[in-house]
């Protein structure tokens, strides 16, 4: 029993490597800045490989005390030419508790990762809710990178739902 | 071995239900999105392949003549990018105008200096010169009008390119953009055409085709843009540089007549642009405006008998509306707008030359565009025309065209 536990720690560390030192550093301190001064957990839902939202997401529970306090998902969208990876942390109840552009890699839109226009993801809880152009406002020359990312966010809600819904989390 | 079936059967009705769960939404297959990912898997995402078009037909109408309308695909653009690695990438636009030039738009290499960090990068080939919205963003798709503003035609000869090379970056925190780059200029003067910027034109027969570029002096080209309210975009713009000359070309440097005559075929031009966009739900709304100083026009104007202007102006202001906005899923849009221009090649004349109010047009352009697509639009629009010389009259155009961008 005790061999497997260690198995499974190993096995977080082993998928949590899978992000650079840098992503996860940056990841890190957005999460201490929310939680300050408290310890808090990162434990990663293992999903089956067909039931995974897609290559690059991943979805990690939260936990402070040993109690649930968010979720943390990091996904991926397209820029013109290119791929970034966010991070999205869930309220319990699954609203938003805020975005975070990770690693923006292209030289257009990197407009995206300004707090002030991720702000508008705050509280939403569904994915109609963010409809983009209405719900979002766009960024003139950043239109596809934003147009992207809200709609992998709508996406990644959408899955959380449905995860919830059948008991999966 | 029932037990063992049972179980089997539990795993097997368990990853069903789960498969029913994954990725069910049709969202992340939104038009953008799904058309610039050529093929899904990943050695091809590194490769991006894309176009834009703008195929038209313009009917003039004026009171005194008759015209015939005129059908043109108007422009077609491929883009191709590749990505070598996370922190570098190649982009590339080739242009077919009018189904006879074939030019290149963009070719440059994008280098990230700091990894996973957009404070930094370098970018170095040619670059479409940062001046107003239309020159940087000038797919169909992304303004509206069948033509675009004739400010960032006659001020601002989009699509401006140069060789160069420069810096530009992000900065989030501030929400500002940056770009800095040290370019290639207009060329002003050469030995087949002589004098080749001028009232009517303005720059544009001085923009230089991409190859074999003749060079003496740089420019400096930057920008910067501020977007820390959602929505909207405030930029301001800047070119310095002296235009290029073939007249330089194995000049003495003893040969003090030669030189003379050779810096009467360049101006040296400064430039500053101001430019706004906004869009709160179904209402957007954008500006512009261009001043651009030609130093040394006296001379370059007596020296080549040409007549282009010691200043040079243009705005212009479009308020857009889009109607469908009320209307619960779609994507469509159909976006009812209205844009003002003005632009004068001969804003201001040094050495007392005279204006030529030809050159001073307001515009006002009235119409539609409907977005059927993230990607593809119906244009229509009904634009008023007048310079200041004809007092009354008005020139009227009717355009129709489509938009595709992807």
């Amino acid at each position: 029993m005790k061999k497997l536990a260690l198995l499974v720690v190993i096995g977080f560390l082993g998928i949590s490597a899978d992000l650079p030192t840098g992503i996860q550093k940056k990841m890190n301190k957005i999460i201490q800045s929310i939680w300050v001064n408290e310890v808090v957990k990162k434990e990663q839902i293992n999903l089956t490989k067909q039931d995974v939202y897609s290559n690059d997401f991943q979805l990690h529970k939260l936990l402070v005390n040993n109690k649930l306090v968010a979720y943390l998902v990091i996904s991926r969208a397209k820029s013109r030419v290119d791929f970034f990876d966010y991070m999205i942390i869930y309220n319990i109840d699954l609203s938003i508790k805020t975005i975070e552009v990770l690693a923006y890699r292209e030289d257009y839109g990197g407009e995206i990762a300004n707090k002030r226009w991720l702000k508008q993801f705050e509280a939403k809880k569904n994915a109609n809710e963010m409809k983009f152009g209405n719900d979002i406002q766009g960024i003139s020359g950043a239109t596809i990178s934003a147009r992207s990312l809200t709609a992998d966010v709508q996406g990644v809600t959408n899955y959380l739902q449905q995860l919830k819904t059948k008991g999966a989390i | 071995m029932k037990k063992i079936l049972v179980i089997l059967i539990l795993i097997v009705t368990v990853k069903l239900t789960l498969a029913q769960v994954k990725k069910a939404d049709t969202l992340t297959n939104a038009p953008m999105n799904a058309a610039q990912k050529i093929v899904e898997d990943n050695e091809s995402n590194k490769v991006t392949i894309g176009a834009y078009a703008q195929i038209d037909y313009n009917q003039q109408f004026n009171d005194s003549s008759q015209s015939n309308g005129n059908l043109d695909v108007h422009r077609m653009v491929l883009f191709v990018g590749y990505k070598f690695n996370n922190r570098t990438h190649f982009v590339s636009e080739m242009e077919m105008e009018h189904h006879v030039e074939l030019e290149l738009e963009q070719a440059f290499l994008n280098y990230q200096l700091l990894q996973n960090n957009q404070y930094l990068n370098f970018r170095a080939g040619l670059m479409v010169i940062p001046m107003g919205i239309i020159n940087e963003y000038h797919e169909p798709l992304t303004f509206n009008g069948v033509e675009r503003p004739m400010v960032d035609t006659k001020i601002v000869p989009t699509t401006w390119r140069e060789l160069g090379a420069g810096f530009l970056g992000n900065m989030n925190k501030l929400s500002l953009r940056y770009q800095l780059y040290i370019v290639n200029g207009f060329q002003s003067y050469n030995n087949d055409d002589g004098g080749i910027l001028n009232g009517s034109l303005g720059y544009k027969k001085g923009r230089q085709e991409v190859g074999e570029n003749t060079i003496s002096s740089p420019g400096i080209s930057s920008k910067i843009d501020f977007y820390g309210v959602p929505g909207l975009k405030l930029g301001i713009s800047g070119y310095y540089g002296k235009t290029q000359s073939t007249l330089y070309d194995n000049l003495l440097n003893s040969d003090v007549d030669g030189k003379a005559t050779a810096d009467s075929s360049i101006l040296l031009i400064g430039a500053v642009g101001l430019d706004a966009r906004y869009n709160y739900k179904n209402f957007e709304a954008r500006g512009e405006l261009l001043y651009f100083t030609n130093s040394n026009s006296f001379q370059y104007n007596k020296f080549t008998q040409n007549d282009i202007g010691e200043v040079m102006i243009g705005y212009y202001a479009e308020l857009g509306y889009n109607v469908l906005g009320f209307v619960k899923n779609t994507e469509e849009k159909l976006i009812v707008f209205g844009r003002y221009e003005f632009y004068d090649t001969n804003f201001k004349m040094s050495g007392g030359l005279i204006k030529n109010d030809l050159y001073a047009v307001n515009l006002l352009t009235m119409g539609l565009t409907y977005k059927v697509s993230t990607g593809a639009a119906f244009k229509a629009d009904y634009q008023l025309m007048r310079n200041q010389l004809s007092t009354n009259s008005f020139t009227k155009q009717f355009n129709l065209g489509i938009g595709i961008w992807f």
